[in-house]
């Protein structure tokens, strides 16, 4: 559809509102600030009681149609609010008071932006400035503890990719996706949690559309909530040149916990064996591997001399920095912006390196009075190098090398060798992504706006890898096995929208009606060689290798909507927000495609009323409610055609490989050895939808000197996306239907207090407080669902992976949240043997099952939950003071509380070992030693997760303005992220995935960083 | 006035629906009935993917075996530690083998079924072709229906791909309905094939073999009064036509005939130029993909001694040091397929056939190493504790690839057509000159002359027990013979609740309900 067409079809919806009262005469003049008298850039200009307004240009000039009994409200970012009635002045210059507490935000809510006190949804926001004390790859990772209702857990470890789990409001999908959509200007980039094509330096401010009167603007994507990030652009009028700098040194957080006493790890290891009923392996002979194991005399002895400390092989001090250079300034008609940003981080493991180097520009230009054109483009270059699963806790009586400087190797497939590892073994990954927006805002007419963008973004990949034989296992195998592959991705994204402001006296309007289509396609192709005759080009010829394996792949999807959002204000007190989307989205089929996603809500702001202001107490006092619906279509493309798989067959002496209908989709059974098979069409599938109830306060008192803003919400969604068994007799096991509940309600807190304010000290503190829950309500039926209902009643399924040799742990339970823990009760420790004696898991110093026979087995139906990993609530506490000579300090503590988490490393840590159970020292604490011990998802090995953690500290400087000529502004800075946690967890580290299965390799990595931040 | 501005919505949002066709899938990088059909060598790819299932270890691979002959006598528990229920009859609507043979025969069957739907609409490929593409799929369609009904009875009747869950709600169909289906398919078949032997592959000669099988258990069902075969009119019309479609395959075609060498049809090297299979699956031991394009059928007959087992090469290898050969080319075996010894006892000593049950091992130099024993169960050494009872040898490859083994199923193969004309015709000069030169074969003399009808037909029935005995047909003729009772399974405790149709899998049941 043409363009011309598209606005045709609009205009009947502005000639009804033609203005039918007095905005008989224009009021000009100048806008400048308090102290130094400067003219103010980008102040707005209101009519008050309405929606119309103007901006100061970059002279602080203004002008308006106004009537003369309209009374003006001047304000900008950083001033206080000035109202004058027009009368009879034609000319109106303002000087702005200085208000640093009441900065009156204007904040992204997708296609267009609002006033922060005009919402009426749920918007959290945050300055990045405030956040990016530390250097990291992506802004996700950065945003722990510092928005409402936002969670993020950042359980990689030290990736130096810095990938998250990032949720809004819990978990509501079981195979979707539960990850909020991140928008950049405007542009929608998928899910959030590794935003590492985004420099973290350019942004500007971050805001977290949470209720659905906020999300349905982003219709089927809106349902986990939706992150903007605004980036930043020439905002100063004078020209800037900036630079900052930040070098980060990552340390461990807390001491490495492995063997330092080898003679000690020998005579437990022995200990465990003959527990077993076995010889132990350190006594002087050739074990089964092909492995010699000193006896524990010759470790003691020295007559066995190796003693290698594994961790000097495997961490380093990891290094991080981040560079960042950048010009931007503005004109009367034009701003600019440009930086350039150079990112090194390390993981602590050598190998393990992640660079990029990112450039980012924009410029607008005002080419026409009403027309203003934008333009924005970036790209960014990444290196990565994989470290290849190094362990520090191999045996420190193997040596490094043997006496001819080859590898040590303990026996023949002993792959372990950490230096062999990092210096043999290749994995490597590069990329490159780049974007260009065009978009522009014309003002049609007073009030009618159009912008329109477009944005292309495109990304290439590849990545590397050898495993030379001797080496490695697969090297091995196929003498040498190496590859690459290379997988491109490009996306068009277009939206065009239509605003329109009008006020009829009290009644002020705004209404913002648009479309916008997106278009992503893949690519992706792989070629792997096995069997090298020569290895040293490695995987650079492939075509040396004696098989050659190839992969191709492609996919696309589409998505185009339409979308409108209508304000209405009524006395400038009552709000009232009406959003709808539909969207229709490629992935589903015909007749199902489309969604409509409407959403309204409506605020008071009580402090506009004469009664509330009476009182002299409330600066501002909002109360808000919203319902709406938004959607998931967090599936991949192409499930509602059938889809073929392929097999090899052989006909006449020839292998084929064959095509049909239907694929391996995946295994079920015990020990999973049946293959399922899905691929049927199904034409009904269609959007996950979410319906969201919100009410919350906003309120501020003492001059602002105290904010506070509560919400409660309660969201349900429903047409879960999920797998559902078919009869057999189809052909097929499974296909993805749209069935079942989850809900999840809570409520979040932010308080913000200005506690001391005085010329020299300034001292503020922030609360925020997440409480969330979540429960499986529905999930189909018993039967297509392969539900299992226990002898207690308890109806579940299973969700997610197995561990030690159980098929899982976490379960979708009716009623209980999603990841609930299932399993045995243990009670301590056995004291007594237990039946005849026979089976080892009946003696004294085994784990006391709840369920456990005579025999030893166990008793399936006992049974029961034994664990939640979803926290009762999470808390973080931001304190910061700064005093007058420019010295600034803050702190961030992050808690979360109430959650299980399922740790592997109560016995096997070597640090814990020690306080196993023996017949001279009994305990009811931890099991004796026993190395053929099966273990089982049990509540021994669960765990209260809760933490505290300081999750920052930063102190500052910042050189007085004008001290130094020509430096407009510095600031120096040292940073300690992750210094200090207190939990009670055997692991290393409380924070484990959102299902709560411990394993955390090493301890967290404290980062201390020292950055400089250089204007001049 | 929100009236006005709704209904401009309204405007707004049909504008943009009309170019819904900017949201049309292509479905890149991934098959479907869109990109797929589109050339011969398409329509061949989808045929062959529909065979492959019949390979998988949930369908003719093992579970055939399993409920096949495993509930038999022809094999026994031992005591040991079971791979199946079958060996107890302990069976259920939730066991793996009700569940998945199944499954995998219906998995085969919406393969068939996706050819015939999608072939017969093609253009650029040839008459011929296209005739033998749909004549294999029918053949698929009546082999996989054939497969449940005499296994489960009642089944849904599957004729075209399921394309909706609420397509996947289907009346059962009666046993009358799905014999019917049956035998239309396979004169489908037999209209569109032409004898082309190949390995894997079904041809002309196979759809009458299976078409003379079919009305043979018919025939004989309706005779001895089988639960389940009330309906079937004449049972000696039946018979007739059994023996017709069997005697098209005896007498009317030159590429298939009994093989003269008993050895030469076990052979894995004769495969597929041995003139006896019909209908042969074709595991390789240079397959590709995972079990089911080789085979592991050696290893789950063969004794597991941790160290290659040789048997002799020859069946009938005379005194001396015989000629050795591996059973297959890997130490590691799984002895599952554990035969009844006293099912090796019923074979007359002169029998060549009762040879494929192995009694003695030898090293590689031809020496023995082992021979078998009842004792040896309680034996304390280590490799006579192992062969406590003679394996089945009719499944060996002494070249595999390690675990990977070309030893394949003899679905269909000439000496049972033989017998299906024998049992069908009776005690006719023709009937005797086919039982009698299967036995010929074996080393034995020929069947008395004069013999009854129910004499004749029950010594051919004993003959086919030793003839086909491990290859999948034990229980299906006790079954179509009313014979599935204490009386003739004897060996393990007999459940009879499923003893003439195994139950609908739980799963089925639950998800596609009848009334």
């Amino acid at each position: 559809m043409s363009k011309t067409r598209f606005f045709l079809l609009l205009l009947p919806l502005f000639l009804f509102s033609h203005p039918a009262y007095s905005q008989d005469m224009t009021v000009s003049g100048t806008i400048s600030g308090d102290p130094d008298g400067q003219p103010v850039a980008g102040a707005s200009v209101m009519i008050k009681g309405s929606m119309t307004g103007v901006i100061s240009d970059g002279n602080g000039q203004y002008s308006i149609n106004t009537g003369r009994d309209d009374i003006l409200v001047f304000s900008c970012l950083g001033f206080k609010d000035v109202e004058i009635k027009v009368g009879q002045q034609a000319i109106i210059n303002v000087t702005l008071p200085v208000d640093a507490q009441m900065l009156e935000e204007v904040i992204s809510v997708g296609y267009g932006t609002m006033r922060k006190s005009d919402l009426t949804g749920s918007v959290a926001s945050v300055k990045a400035a405030e956040v990016i004390q530390s250097a990291s790859a992506s802004i996700d990772k950065m945003l722990q503890g510092r928005i409402a209702g936002l969670t993020i857990i950042d359980n990689t470890n030290d990736s130096p990719e810095a990938s998250v789990t990032v949720r809004v409001r819990g978990i509501s999908s079981i195979n979707g996706s539960n990850a909020p959509l991140i928008v950049v200007d405007g542009v929608p980039m998928g899910d959030a949690g590794n935003l590492t094509s985004v420099n973290p330096n350019i942004i500007e401010s971050i805001e977290v559309l949470k209720d659905a009167s906020a999300t349905a603007i982003y219709g089927s994507r809106g349902a986990n909530g939706v992150i903007m990030i605004t980036t930043k652009s020439g905002t100063q009028e004078h020209t800037n040149f900036w630079f900052n700098g930040k070098v980060g040194v990552g340390v461990f957080s807390e001491k490495l916990d492995y063997w330092r006493d080898p003679v000690m790890m020998a005579r437990l290891e022995n200990e465990s064996y003959e527990n077993g009923g076995a010889e132990g392996p350190y006594t002087g002979k050739v074990w089964s591997d092909g492995t010699y194991y000193p006896s524990i005399s010759e470790i003691e002895s020295g007559e066995w001399p190796f003693r290698t400390d594994w961790a000097d092989y495997v961490f380093r001090t990891a290094v991080t920095q981040d560079y960042n250079v950048g010009v931007e300034g503005s004109s009367e008609k034009s701003k600019y912006y440009a930086s350039l940003g150079y990112y090194s981080g390390q993981g602590m493991q050598y190998n393990d390196d992640y660079q990029k180097i990112s450039m980012d520009m924009s410029y607008d230009n005002k080419v026409l009075d009403n027309f203003n054109l934008r333009t924005k483009a970036g790209f960014v270059r990444g290196f990565r190098n994989y470290n290849n699963g190094t362990s520090y806790a191999r045996n420190p009586l193997w040596p490094v090398y043997n006496g001819d400087g080859s590898y040590f190797k303990a026996y023949e497939q002993d792959y372990g060798n950490t230096a062999m590892i990092n210096n043999e073994v290749k994995k490597e990954s590069d990329n490159m992504s780049g974007y260009a927006t065009l978009g522009f805002d014309w003002q049609i007419i007073e009030g009618l706006k159009l912008s329109a963008t477009g944005n292309v973004r495109g990304e290439q990949s590849r990545s590397a890898f050898f495993n030379p034989p001797e080496y490695t296992l697969a090297g091995d195998n196929y003498d040498g096995e190496g590859g690459t592959s290379e997988s491109t991705y490009a996306n068009i994204t277009t939206d065009a929208y239509l605003t329109y402001n009008k006020t009829i006296k009290q009644h002020a309007f705004s209404v913002m009606v648009g479309g916008s289509y997106e278009n992503s396609t893949s690519r992706g192709s792989s070629i792997t060689g096995r069997g090298f005759s020569n290895s040293s080009l490695q995987e650079e010829v492939v075509s040396g290798a004696e098989t050659v394996l190839t992969a191709t792949s492609r996919s696309q999807q589409m998505l185009a909507s339409a979308f409108t959002r209508l304000n209405y204000t009524l006395k400038d007190r009552y709000l009232f927000t009406f959003t709808a989307r539909a969207d229709g989205s490629s992935k589903f089929a015909e007749g199902h495609r489309w969604g409509f996603f409407p959403s309204g809500a409506v605020s008071w702001k009580l402090s506009e009323e004469p009664w509330i202001k009476q009182l002299n107490f409330f600066d501002q006092l909002k109360i808000r409610a919203s319902y709406g619906l938004s959607g998931n279509q967090g599936i991949s493309p192409y499930q509602t055609f059938e889809s073929y798989g392929y097999d090899y067959y052989w006909s006449g002496g020839e292998e084929y490989t064959v095509y049909g209908i239907g694929y391996q989709d995946g295994r079920e059974g015990s020990v999973n050895q049946y293959v399922t098979y899905a691929g049927m069409a199904n034409y009904d599938l269609t959007w996950e939808k979410t319906s969201q109830f919100d009410v919350g306060l906003d309120m501020s008192i003492f001059d602002g000197r105290l904010s506070l803003t509560l919400d409660y919400y309660f969201k349900k969604t429903t047409d879960l996306l999920r797998k559902q068994y078919l009869a057999p007799s189809t052909g097929f096991d499974t296909v993805w239907v749209n069935d079942g509940e989850i809900n999840n309600k809570g409520f979040e807190i932010s308080l913000t207090g200005h506690i001391i304010s005085t010329k020299d000290w300034n001292f503020s503190a922030t609360g925020i407080f997440n409480l969330n829950r979540n429960k499986v309500v529905a999930i189909g039926t018993t039967e297509d669902s392969g539900f299992t209902t226990d002898p207690n009643g308890i109806c579940f399924t299973q969700y997610g992976g197995g561990i030690y040799n159980d098929a899982f742990i976490n379960v979708l339970a009716i009623g209980y949240p999603v990841n609930s823990f299932y399993g045995y009760m243990v009670n301590g420790i056995i004291q007594t043997p237990q039946g005849d004696g026979t089976s080892k898991n009946t003696r004294p110093g085994e784990l006391n099952y709840v369920g456990l026979r005579d025999d030893g087995t166990l008793d399936p139906s006992a049974r029961q939950i034994i664990g939640d990993p979803n926290p009762d609530f999470t808390a973080s506490l931001n304190l910061s003071v700064s005093h007058s000579t420019g010295l600034d300090l803050s702190v961030l503590l992050y808690a979360v509380y109430g959650n299980d988490i399922f740790s592997f490393r109560k016995l096997s840590a070597p640090g814990l070992m020690a306080g196993r159970w023996t017949a001279e020292a009994p305990n009811n604490e931890r099991p004796s030693l026993r190395y053929d011990r099966q273990y089982h998802a049990s509540s021994w090995s669960v765990e209260d997760g809760s933490y505290l953690r300081v999750s920052n500290i930063t102190l500052g400087y910042t050189l007085p303005e004008n001290t130094i000529r020509g430096i407009k502004h510095l600031r120096i800075y040292a940073s300690a992220s992750n210094p200090f946690t207190f939990s009670k967890v055997s692991e290393y580290d409380p924070e484990v995935g959102e299902n709560g299965i411990g394993n955390v390799a090493y301890p967290k990595v404290c980062t201390i960083t020292g950055g400089i931040e250089l204007k001049f | 006035m929100m009236k006005k501005i709704l209904k401009n919505i309204a405007i707004l949002a049909g504008a943009l629906l009309l170019c819904t066709s900017c949201l049309e899938e292509t479905p890149y990088g991934t098959y479907s009935n869109k990109t797929f059909y589109k050339t011969e060598a398409d329509a061949e790819s989808a045929l062959m993917y529909a065979y492959v299932p019949l390979n998988y270890i949930e369908y003719c691979g093992r579970f055939l075996f399993y409920l096949g002959d495993v509930t038999t006598n022809q094999y026994k528990s031992y005591g040991k530690a079971d791979e199946s229920p079958c060996f107890q009859w302990e069976i259920q609507p939730t066991s793996d083998e009700v569940l998945y043979f199944w499954k995998t025969a219906y998995i085969s069957l919406a393969r068939a079924n996706s050819v015939i739907d999608n072939v017969s609409a093609m253009t650029g490929i040839s008459e011929s072709s296209k005739s033998k593409i749909l004549g294999e799929a029918h053949f698929l369609r009546a082999f996989n229906h054939f497969m449940l009904v005499i296994n489960y009875g009642s089944v849904p009747l599957r004729e075209h791909t399921v394309e909706s869950v609420s397509d996947s709600y289907k009346d059962f169909a009666s046993i009358q309905q799905l014999y019917g289906f049956i035998i239309a398919e396979l004169e489908t078949a037999i209209g569109l094939l032409p004898v082309e032997k190949m390995q894997g592959r079904a041809d002309k000669v196979a759809a009458q073999a299976l078409l003379s099988r079919v009305y043979l258990y018919m025939a004989s069902a309706k005779a001895s009064g089988a639960p389940g075969y009330e309906w079937v009119g004449d049972a000696e019309e039946a018979y007739s036509l059994a023996a017709e479609y069997a005697s098209d395959v005896l007498n009317g075609q030159s590429t298939y005939s009994l093989d003269p060498d008993l050895g030469n049809i076990y052979d894995v090297e004769h495969q597929a130029d041995g003139p006896e299979h019909i209908f042969i699956t074709s595991m390789n031991r240079e397959a590709s993909g995972m079990e089911g394009t080789y085979s592991q059928l050696p290893q789950m007959f063969c004794i597991q001694i941790s160290d290659y087992v040789y048997v002799s090469k020859s069946l009938n290898p005379g005194p001396g040091t015989p000629e050795v050969m591996k059973v297959l080319n890997d130490p590691s075996t799984y002895q599952v397929m554990r035969v009844d010894n006293e099912f090796m006892d019923t074979y007359d000593d002169n029998d060549l056939r009762k040879q494929l049950m192995v009694t003695t091992i030898y090293n590689e130099d031809g020496s023995v190493l082992a021979t078998y024993d009842p004792s040896n169960i309680s034996s304390s050494d280590n490799i006579k504790n192992k062969f406590f009872y003679p394996f089945c040898r009719k499944y060996t490859d002494p070249l595999s690839n390690a675990n990977r083994c070309s030893a394949n199923i003899y679905l269909i193969r000439m000496g049972e057509v033989a017998l299906n004309y024998a049992e069908a015709a009776g005690p006719t000069e023709e009937g005797y000159k086919w039982v009698n030169a299967v036995r010929a074969r074996a080393g034995l003399d020929p069947l008395p002359e004069g013999l009854s009808i129910e004499d004749f037909r029950e010594a051919v029935i004993q003959e086919r027990v030793k003839e086909l005995a491990f290859e999948g047909h034990g229980l299906y003729d006790l079954r179509r013979l009313n014979r599935a009772d204490e009386e003739h399974i004897t060996n393990k405790t007999f459940h009879p609740t499923y003893a003439y149709f195994f139950p609908v899998p739980q799963r089925e049941s639950d998800l596609n309900p009848q009334e």
